[in-house]
């Protein structure tokens, strides 16, 4: 069971959104607009939330980029969207979202997806994986799954969930191409077609934060016609 | 265009050779002046000077000190010039050089002008075996030894003058007309580059880069030319410009358009979806069932003003036109919309006159202009507000006004509101309803009749929408 937040000004569709949630076990809260969002996630953190782009008050892209530079847990954030446009500033302006999903969605796609992000989260949490949960050190890199922390040098790092995971996923496995479908699969749960730009916008992410820590080189490199693949640098 | 045909420069090299011809005349005409001035200038100042020599000459003839022996003596080594004195009858007497050609006898006429004005010179010019004419004065005195006459003639002061000139004339001719060419070469230059410039230009702008302009070039052929150019380069760019602020309208309508039709239609599906699916109890589904079908009108009434307002936009709207009471079809609106008012506790009242107030229109798309403006009024004053709605005639136009103590609208909203799906509140609260088209419906059902809509708005103390039409007698 999981806390998740539903925001939306149409009514009718959180209200569906939330019926459904409720039905799978989760705990759900639904608010109409940006400003009440912010507020609720703030009084009382969710761990996902499903978060419509135009919003009142305060949009959508505009919440998720406030939430991200909040200190503290980070919540898995589900955009949904109307508008190929909407999709370019999801992935495009580094507001951090871990993904999207078109209107109009089915339910059943997008309960399929909810669960898949849910589980992998869950998954990457659990104490049961002693191999996983050791530190992976390349360098000045240092990536501790445990405390989900992520250092280069003494500098801290920031991540969001997904890329943290993308991030382990791709370290652990130091070498190995995957391709973007694959990642999918592995990081988010899922491989729908179409999608596989969420994955272009978050190595593009994760390479740029990690450059901006200082770390020299790129070890998150594109392996071309397949994927990515981790390398460390010389 | 890309294939560049290496063009002779034609229009410049005909202009370069005008300019050559038009120099060089003007370079020989004012040679032959020079000259012609010289001439008559030299001869005129020599005149001067020899004048005076002529008056000091007379006085020492008078005085006896002009016999030949004197005359070399004193004048001998006078270079390019002769004293020479003439006894009667205009016989040569003596002379002071034999350098200079002088007249051996003067003819009768020479003597009897001298006679006429003694002690005034005359002069003269003869041509003796030089080359250069020589030229003389000669003054009446009257001497010792038959003198009657003496003279001065000079070949070296002329023909120097002439010759020195001549030289310096030429010289500068020459000059001047090197001068001219490598000015006319200068010119040419810049006029090809000028029109090479300008041809560059006109390919730039031929090819898309329409902000390219030409170069003020002055106020000339070619510059008005330039400026015409400019004019049509300035012409097509903003031509170009609506175009593709058209265009982004187009495309920016299209993408709200399917935004808008998007939001219910994914209710619409997920509903429908979800009562295929287990688990959902009796009551639920009914809801269910209730808020499809409610989001299925809502896409229905879009549907309904899309295609009022593609009609506007076509010009295709039929109206039915036939002489209606605005005040009845006013009071008519404001009865049916009472019940909803009354719900959210605003006072709803109409003022109008009792008499009719005609105009000529489709009675239903009137009554729709009045309900649209009463829907947006009662979605944007909250509750214990006040809408009034006041029919009148105000000079010969029948005038309507919605007024209400909403929250208002900002100057900059106001000048978009009426543009297909611009919501004050940009993030479009679907909970205050209205798609946006409502505004846009209005305005376009109004102009068809040719009425006006204006909306004037104070943020935080409502606002008033008026539509006026023309009256009928």
């Amino acid at each position: 069971m999981s806390n998740v937040l539903v925001v939306d000004d149409d009514v009718a569709i959180a209200t569906l959104l939330a019926d459904h949630l409720e039905l799978a076990g989760h705990a759900v809260r639904v608010v109409h607009d940006g400003s009440q969002a912010l507020k609720g996630q703030r009084a009382n953190p969710a761990s996902l939330l499903l978060l419509d782009v135009m919003l009142p008050k305060m949009s959508g892209l505009d919440l998720c980029r406030t939430i991200r530079n909040d200190a503290g847990p980070q919540p898995l954030i589900l955009m949904l969207t109307a508008r190929t446009t909407e999709e370019d500033s999801i992935l495009g302006y580094e507001v951090g979202a871990d993904d999207y999903i078109r209107k109009p969605f089915g339910v059943r796609e997008l309960m399929a997806r909810v669960q898949a992000t849910l589980r992998v989260a869950e998954r990457a949490a659990s104490p049961s994986d002693r191999e996983r949960r050791s530190a992976i050190v390349r360098g000045p890199l240092v990536i501790d799954p445990e405390a989900r922390t992520v250092r280069v040098g003494s500098a801290r790092i920031r991540l969001t969930p997904k890329e943290f995971d993308l991030l382990v996923h791709l370290a652990q496995r130091s070498g190995t191409a995957f391709s973007r479908e694959r990642l999918l699969e592995d990081v988010w749960g899922y491989a729908h077609a179409g999608y596989a730009r969420t994955i272009d916008s978050h190595i593009t992410r994760v390479r740029k934060k990690l450059a901006e820590g200082g770390l020299p080189g790129n070890v998150l490199q594109a392996v071309h016609g397949i994927g990515y693949a981790f390398r460390e640098t010389a | 265009m890309k294939a560049k045909v290496a063009a002779r420069p034609r229009v410049a090299r005909r202009v370069a050779s005008a300019i050559r011809i038009v120099l060089l005349m003007a370079g020989i005409a004012q040679l032959v002046v020079a000259l012609v001035i010289i001439q008559t200038k030299t001869a005129e100042i020599r005149e001067q000077l020899v004048a005076d020599g002529l008056r000091s000459l007379r006085l020492a003839a008078e005085a006896g000190k002009l016999n030949e022996a004197s005359l070399e003596a004193n004048f001998g080594d006078l270079p390019g010039h002769a004293i020479v004195t003439y006894r009667e009858g205009g016989e040569l007497l003596a002379r002071s050089s034999s350098d200079v050609e002088v007249p051996t006898r003067l003819d009768r006429s020479q003597l009897i002008a001298i006679a006429a004005r003694p002690g005034r010179p005359i002069f003269f010019e003869f041509h003796a075996l030089t080359p250069w004419a020589v030229h003389g004065g000669i003054v009446s005195t009257q001497g010792p030894g038959g003198i009657i006459a003496v003279g001065v003639f000079d070949r070296w002061s002329s023909a120097r003058l002439a010759e020195g000139l001549g030289a310096g004339l030429l010289g500068g001719w020459v000059a001047s007309i090197v001068v001219a060419g490598i000015a006319t070469l200068f010119l040419t230059r810049r006029i090809m580059r000028g029109l090479e410039q300008a041809e560059k230009v006109v390919r730039r702008v031929a090819s898309g880069e329409l902000g390219t302009r030409l170069p003020s070039y002055g106020d000339d052929e070619i510059g008005r030319l330039a400026d015409d150019f400019n004019r049509m380069a300035d012409s097509l760019e903003q031509h170009v410009e609506s175009l593709r602020k058209e265009k982004e309208a187009r495309l920016r309508r299209f993408a709200d358009w399917t935004h808008e039709v998007v939001t219910p239609l994914t209710s619409v599906l997920g509903y429908l979806e979800s009562l295929q699916m287990e688990g959902f109890d009796e009551a639920t589904r009914k809801r269910y069932v209730a808020t499809a079908h409610e989001q299925a009108l809502a896409l229905k009434a879009l549907s309904d003003d899309l295609a009022t307002l593609s009609r506007l936009d076509f010009e295709g709207l039929e109206l039915a036109r036939s002489p209606v009471d605005l005040g009845a079809v006013a009071r008519g609106e404001v009865e049916a919309l009472s019940a909803a008012a009354i719900a959210k506790t605003i006072a709803l009242t109409i003022a109008s006159p009792d008499c009719p107030v005609r105009v000529e229109g489709d009675r239903p798309r009137l009554a729709q202009v009045v309900r649209n403006l009463l829907t947006n009024a009662l979605q944007h004053t909250p509750e214990g507000g006040r809408i009034v709605v006041d029919v009148r005639v105000e000079q010969d136009r029948a005038l309507l006004e919605v007024s209400d103590t909403g929250e208002g609208i900002a100057p900059e909203q106001l000048a978009q509101l009426g543009e297909p799906f611009y919501r004050v509140d940009t993030s479009r609260d679907r909970r205050t309803g209205g798609r946006g088209l409502g505004l846009a419906v209005t305005r376009g059902i109004v102009e068809a009749h040719r009425g006006t809509l204006r909306i004037r708005s104070e943020l935080g103390r409502g606002t008033i929408a008026s539509v006026d039409f023309p009256m009928l007698p």
